[in-house]
């Protein structure tokens, strides 16, 4: 009887201890959130959700650190960064300064609309953006995000291959065609698609195909959400989502099996000649092959006039209640100087979004000209977000060839969905 | 006199489960309530105001075929999760409790996915699908192996079954193992001199010792069941189109990439609802089936 009492009592001295021991944990946190740290400087947090550009971040941050001694940014950089950009902004406590994707980007749109984002307006940083990109980075007349650099979609393909074959990159739609056909009778794999990860599919078709063939996306969308036309009703979508589906027997085969990762793999590796993706994957299929030589082309529409679908891909946005308001800013407006930037798309292999700094992308030269020649069209219309969800979730029935779906019951299904929230589009891009 | 001591007593008992009682409901009960309040309003999960739309979002659901479709496959992977699992563990654990060589070794075998992370079984099981399946296609020739399992809506559901029973059966065998040499040997003895077959004797001594343990890997294996979401996240994401989406890979996905967040609490309020009551249903049919010990 005595040793039970003993035991209990020591048992729940343990539990007591364990709970005060928690309270003391969670109040230490609550300390080093607190912007003056230790060591009496201010500290802010800086969140990437783009994984590539963490090691440019570094860069750009240990020199901001270095350059004053008042304040000391550091990187945070998470898996599946969305989800927890979303619960923190959930919880109020959303990160002092955070890396988003571009206008086209849902997300970005939803936590601009939220009220998520400090006004930026009136930045020093904001008069150096290039100005055809002006207009577009603003919302509702107003400054929430600084833009950093740009992407854009194409072909890469292997420039070792081409040249043991004999093979010329192709400048219209028929000779893509006919070049897949060629390679297929040499016994190679023309094209990898890595359509496990449906949101590759849909970039795919909407910038790849679409977007080069297109230009801008914003009339065609405001012509849906006015009701003048449709998803279904539009020439060019449907051709340009029948382009996906026929160019997938130039593929792998078994393309829903293969993801993202593994595809660049396989490309670095020479499994197979071309492979539609957007820039940013270049450094990590350089990092899978350093010595591969790489040429990338914009995918060609019907007449050989093609265009580059680009976005921007990354902005720095300053959370509403960053309690540092002033001393975010002024990382923002070192991040945005012009050598930083110009630092910045040398590692990232991307198109600077800021005057004066040279794109500097060797592997993408026909691109970078092409965009140069003034044959870049900026996306920065996003669709409302129901309707990118129903995209990326059902996009992989189009191109299952039994039990899926055709691209008009496809199509037609995006305008229903388009046309319920056509109010909370034309809210956002209405005149 | 003696009166007072036991309420004295009670109470001191009380206080001692009073820290419990307080993680639990700071950890569980306040959070369910907050849920079930968020289940009634439109809050998209990151916005400061929402509004108050009363049972809509559980009406909705209700008419909504996506939530049908994942419910479906919840059940039809929990029953053969289950099935699969008791009968697989069941015969793993007889083999590595006989007087086999190396029985040490293939103990430890056996035991081995268990001590993996999920992300690297995710990977592994990713690559092997890829790569390994067409290549046995390619050598046998058969359709089935044509091409990965995890890229065919009809074949994901079983791709991912197999990686879940290779690492979930592993602490079922060690229980029934350690379930198995709890039963007495002389019972063995005399019903071999009553000339019972070794299935009589499987049936009627080994089975009825195991119930306790079987209850417990039964109830543990329907409730991971329903709401798997861990080995699907590292290996579909409830692809292809969908046909892999469990509810708790729905609820995920409304709440955390579609700003649907009420409407996926609410979601999580009927998946709760289903899992205590299937709970109940499971443990009331096992007990019954318990022979006293």
């Amino acid at each position: 009887m005595r040793a039970k009492k003993v035991t209990a009592l020591l048992i729940s001295a343990v539990l007591a201890t364990g709970l005060l021991a928690g309270c003391g944990s969670s109040g230490e946190g609550q300390g080093g959130e607190s912007a003056e740290g230790s060591s009496g400087k201010i500290e802010l947090e800086f969140f990437t959700q783009k994984r590539e550009a963490a090691d440019t971040f570094d860069k750009i941050i240990a020199e901001f650190n270095a350059s004053q001694d008042e304040i000391v940014v550091t990187q945070n950089i998470v898996p599946d960064s969305t989800s927890v950009l979303m619960s923190r902004a959930a919880t109020g406590d959303l990160p002092d300064i955070i890396q988003m994707g571009g206008m086209q980007d849902s997300n970005t749109m939803q936590f601009m609309k939220e009220g998520h984002f400090l006004d930026l307006t009136g930045m020093e940083c904001l008069n150096q953006v290039v100005d055809n990109y002006q207009e577009a980075i603003k919302f509702k007349g107003k400054n929430y995000v600084v833009p950093i650099s740009a992407n854009f979609s194409g072909v890469y393909y292997n420039k070792d291959k081409f040249e043991e074959k004999g093979y010329t990159v192709p400048k219209t739609y028929d000779e893509l065609i006919a070049l897949a056909q060629k390679m297929q009778a040499d016994g190679e794999t023309p094209f990898l698609f890595p359509d496990k990860d449906s949101w590759t599919l849909v970039q795919c078709w909407e910038d790849n195909i679409d977007g080069s063939a297109r230009g801008d996306r914003k009339p065609v969308y405001m012509d849906i959400a006015n009701g003048a036309t449709t998803f279904q009703d539009d020439a060019l979508f449907v051709e340009t989502l029948q382009k996906v589906i026929d160019i997938r027997q130039y593929g792998q085969g078994d393309t829903l099996a293969l993801g993202y990762d593994q595809a660049i793999s396989d490309f670095a590796t020479g499994k197979s000649c071309m492979f539609m993706q957007g820039i940013w994957a270049l450094p990590s299929i350089k990092k899978a092959n350093p010595e591969m030589n790489i040429g990338m082309f914009s995918f060609p529409s019907n007449s050989g006039d093609t265009k580059v679908s680009m976005g921007i891909d990354v902005n720095l946005a300053i959370s509403a209640k960053c309690a540092n308001a002033d001393a975010a800013k002024k990382f923002v407006e070192f991040a945005a100087s012009k050598e930083m930037v110009q630092l910045y798309v040398d590692n990232d292999y991307s198109l600077p979004c800021m005057k004066d700094v040279a794109a500097n992308i060797p592997d993408a030269q026909e691109i970078v000209d092409l965009v140069e020649g003034g044959k870049g069209a900026l996306q920065a219309t996003a669709l409302p977000k129901a309707v990118s969800d129903e995209r990326q979730n059902t996009i992989q029935k189009v191109i299952v060839p039994e039990g899926g779906e055709d691209v008009n019951s496809f199509l037609t299904k995006l305008s229903e969905v388009f046309s319920e929230n056509k109010d909370e589009f034309l809210e956002l891009y209405g005149e | 006199m003696k009166k007072t001591k036991l309420v004295q007593r009670n109470q001191v008992l009380f206080l001692f489960t009073l820290p419990i009682l307080i993680m639990y409901c700071v950890f569980f009960i306040v959070p369910l309530l907050m849920g079930m309040k968020n289940s009634f309003t439109d809050w998209s999960g990151t916005s400061a105001d929402y509004n108050f739309i009363g049972i809509t979002n559980y009406i909705k659901i209700f008419q909504d075929e996506r939530f049908r479709n994942a419910l479906v496959f919840n059940f039809k992977y929990t029953f053969l999760l289950t099935v699969a699992t008791v009968v697989i563990s069941l015969i793993v654990a007889v083999v590595l409790n006989q007087k086999i060589k190396a029985r040490g070794f293939f103990r430890s075998i056996y035991f081995l996915p268990a001590i993996l992370s999920l992300v690297t079984v995710g990977l592994i099981w990713n690559e092997l699908f890829y790569r390994m399946i067409p290549a046995i296609g390619e050598a046998t020739g058969w359709s089935l192996f044509q091409s990965s399992w995890l890229g065919s809506p009809k074949l994901a559901m079983y791709a991912i079954l197999i990686v879940n029973l290779w690492q979930g059966c592993a602490t079922p065998i060690v229980l029934l193992i350690a379930g198995l040499q709890s039963v007495p040997v002389d019972l063995y003895e005399a019903a071999s001199i009553d000339g019972a077959t070794a299935w009589e004797k499987f049936k009627c001594i080994t089975i009825p010792y195991l119930i306790p343990v079987l209850n417990m890997v039964i109830v543990t294996c329907v409730k991971g069941g329903l709401t798997t979401f861990d080995y699907i996240k590292a290996m579909t994401d409830g692809g292809p189109m969908q046909s892999t989406e469990s509810v708790g890979i729905l609820i995920y996905n409304h709440a955390m990439q579609e700003g649907k967040f009420g409407y996926s609490v609410a979601e999580s309020m009927i998946l709760f609802v289903i899992i205590a009551l299937v709970s109940i249903v499971t443990m009331r049919m096992s007990n019954s089936r318990k022979v006293g010990d």
